[in-house]
């Protein structure tokens, strides 16, 4: 696979066998490259498309041409550009959120781990206390009387997703610790933080990573909702999910105007899930849970 | 199963008597853990509340006479210590009594209650075809002949599971509505069964590609038992085995994971009676949020988060009833 590690000589404490990891699968490459693109399109998009709120009032609802290959929607503005832009409303949000939200997991998950006893008892309580009240109340709740801006809308997004990182992982970790090498490391003397970072850190990170972008995925899915629902980012600022919800009035006369924000969404959770089920496949031997917690 | 196998039941239970089908003691701690869970939505939303500087100020008509917005102040004690407020927005809430709906001027209760039904048939008919659709999915996933029976419908499930409900209500509309013309685009309308059939698919995909990932796992697990074996080898007629031996214990797991996704199935069902103009609880809270009518908003999550709790008893009784097994 590397050719960078063929030329240097074996080094003698490298463990003799290596085990053989499963290819991430054509899936998951499809998933890789997509996420990519995707991506990239998005950290471009000054350079890419043209100002989102530049309107032509001339010609609304145009259909797609040459000049605006998605055409214009209901107040003139670019489809295109707009989807372009959009991108970077949705990933800046959902991978901000997934990344609190899997680290908040990965930390609550090592502290009852290591800690045991009432520190385990009080995570997984508020967990379930979590569990109990459903994302959707939450998102009402918090943005009809906080506000929906950036920081709210993560917030709801994080608090709807941390149970799952939180859970996977913490089960994960408990297994771990009851190792025996992790047995012989306390003889040793390692304490706790050391146990965290030298044993416990490695052993859960591809688990991190597969939670992170299932996470990733099922925030993205409800960030678009809550756009849809007018809960999201308020307009003029460019959100999928508000996109197609505007395009929905015009839906008979001009179909592309919600379909192509539509599209991306699901573009963008598809490469987003197949990723995360490559890696799984590859880290973990396949069973993606992804039927934990929503 | 029955009174003759008491003999051979474990020592300790009174022979020739049945236990109760579900232990009380259980479902009074899953009642308890349900009412924390609303205790627990009524707190999120008294401080989302109060996180705004005056609540009182949400509460009552932009236009409110002042001696309005200090009688009510009086009443949900805003004026007082955040603890008595606490309490008594508590009482209010136990009571049943909110404030009246800014947009309609009357109890906001009597008006969510109103939509209930609506949401409930929206609720039990898509849960009904999803369960059909994801349940035969998962079978076929588990058990068909060919190779590409196993993994075609899995797979579409699959990417379904990528696609947002409202892009799928939005494309349903878009394909069968609007191009077709083959049911009418918006609510339920003239059409009454007709106008149901777009939203019930809608929300029953939702949750169609959970249930046959599951559904398709336990049915692989059960196969695999000991006691199945024994059974096809003792000449056991193959659907029979299949009815009683295999799906019969791969629907407890399967069970659990509707109750698991009952959030998902709320979610789901706020968004798709907003994209059709289905006159249910989901879509008035969304109004309801979109006109600032706060006391509204209230009174739509708590009923939200009862049913959340409701379905989650019911999936929880069910399942012990199917699994024995549970029953601690």
């Amino acid at each position: 696979m590397s050719t960078a590690t063929a030329v240097l000589p074996e080094l003698d404490e490298r463990p003799a066998t290596r085990v053989r990891r499963p290819s991430i699968g054509w899936a998951g490459r499809i998933g890789a490259a997509l996420l990519v693109v995707i991506v990239g399109v998005s950290l471009l998009a000054p350079l890419l498309a043209g100002d989102p709120l530049q309107q032509d009032l001339a010609s609304i609802l145009a259909a797609p041409s040459r000049a605006h290959p998605l055409g214009l929607d209901e107040v003139g503005r670019d489809v295109l550009d707009r989807v372009i832009w959009g991108g970077r409303t949705a990933l800046s949000i959902s991978l901000t959120a997934a990344l609190i939200a899997t680290v908040l997991g990965l930390a609550l998950a090592l502290g009852s781990a290591l800690f045991g006893g009432w520190v385990d008892t009080l995570c997984s309580r508020i967990a379930d206390v979590q569990l109990a009240v459903p994302t959707i109340v939450l998102a009402i709740v918090v943005l009809a009387f906080v506000g929906n801006s950036f920081v709210p809308i993560v917030v709801v997004l994080v608090l709807g997703s941390w149970v799952l990182t939180f859970r996977v992982l913490r089960g994960h970790a408990r297994t771990v610790v009851e190792q025996q090498y992790i047995e012989a490391a306390i003889v040793a003397g390692a304490g706790r933080s050391a146990l965290a970072r030298r044993h416990l850190l490695p052993s859960v990170a591809p688990l991190f990573f597969v939670a992170f972008t299932l996470s990733a995925s099922s925030a993205l899915m409800l960030q678009a909702s809550l756009g849809f629902l007018g809960l999201g980012v308020q307009p003029p600022r460019p959100d999928w999910g508000a996109m197609v919800a505007s395009g929905r009035d015009a839906l008979s006369a001009a179909w592309w105007v919600a379909t192509a924000p539509g599209v991306a969404i699901v573009l963008t959770v598809l490469a987003l899930q197949l990723f995360g089920d490559g890696l799984a496949e590859r880290y973990l031997g396949g069973a993606r849970n992804s039927e934990g917690a929503r | 199963m029955s009174n003759a196998t008491a003999s051979t039941a474990p020592a300790g239970r009174p022979s020739g008597q049945l236990r109760s089908p579900i232990g009380v003691r259980h479902l009074v701690r899953r009642l308890l853990t349900g009412l924390i869970a609303v205790w627990g939505a009524i707190t999120i939303v008294f401080f989302a509340l109060y996180s705004s500087n005056n609540p009182v100020l949400l509460l009552v008509p932009p236009d409110a006479p002042p001696e309005e917005t200090a009688r009510l102040t009086r009443l949900y004690g805003f004026d007082q210590p955040v603890p008595v407020q606490y309490v008594k927005f508590l009482g209010n809430v136990v009571t049943g009594s909110f404030p009246d709906s800014l947009r309609y001027g009357q109890d906001p209760l009597t008006i969510a209650l109103q939509k209930v039904p609506a949401s409930l048939l929206l609720g039990a008919a898509s849960l009904v075809l999803g369960v059909l659709v994801g349940g035969l999915i998962g079978y076929v996933a588990a058990t068909a002949r060919y190779a590409w029976l196993r993994r075609v419908p899995l797979s579409i499930a699959t990417v379904a599971d990528a696609v947002p409900t409202f892009f799928v209500g939005m494309v349903l509309i878009l394909v069968f509505a609007v191009t077709l013309r083959w049911v009418p685009t918006m609510g339920r309308g003239a059409g009454g069964v007709t106008g149901m059939i777009l939203p019930t698919i809608t929300l029953a995909i939702a949750f169609v590609p959970a249930i046959s990932r599951v559904f398709r796992t336990a049915l692989l697990e059960a196969l695999r038992a000991d006691h199945v074996r024994t059974a096809i080898a003792k000449g056991v007629s193959r659907p029979m085995v299949a009815l009683r031996h295999v799906v019969a214990n791969a629907v407890g797991p399967t069970l659990n994971v509707v109750g698991i996704q009952a959030g998902v199935l709320l979610g789901g069902a706020v968004v798709t009676e907003s994209v059709f103009g289905w006159p249910g609880i989901g879509q008035l809270s969304i109004n309801a949020v979109q006109n600032r009518d706060y006391p509204l908003v209230i009174v739509c999550v708590l009923i939200i988060a009862i049913g959340f709790v409701l379905i989650n008893l019911v999936v929880d009784v069910l399942s012990v009833l199917i699994e024995p097994r549970l029953r601690a």
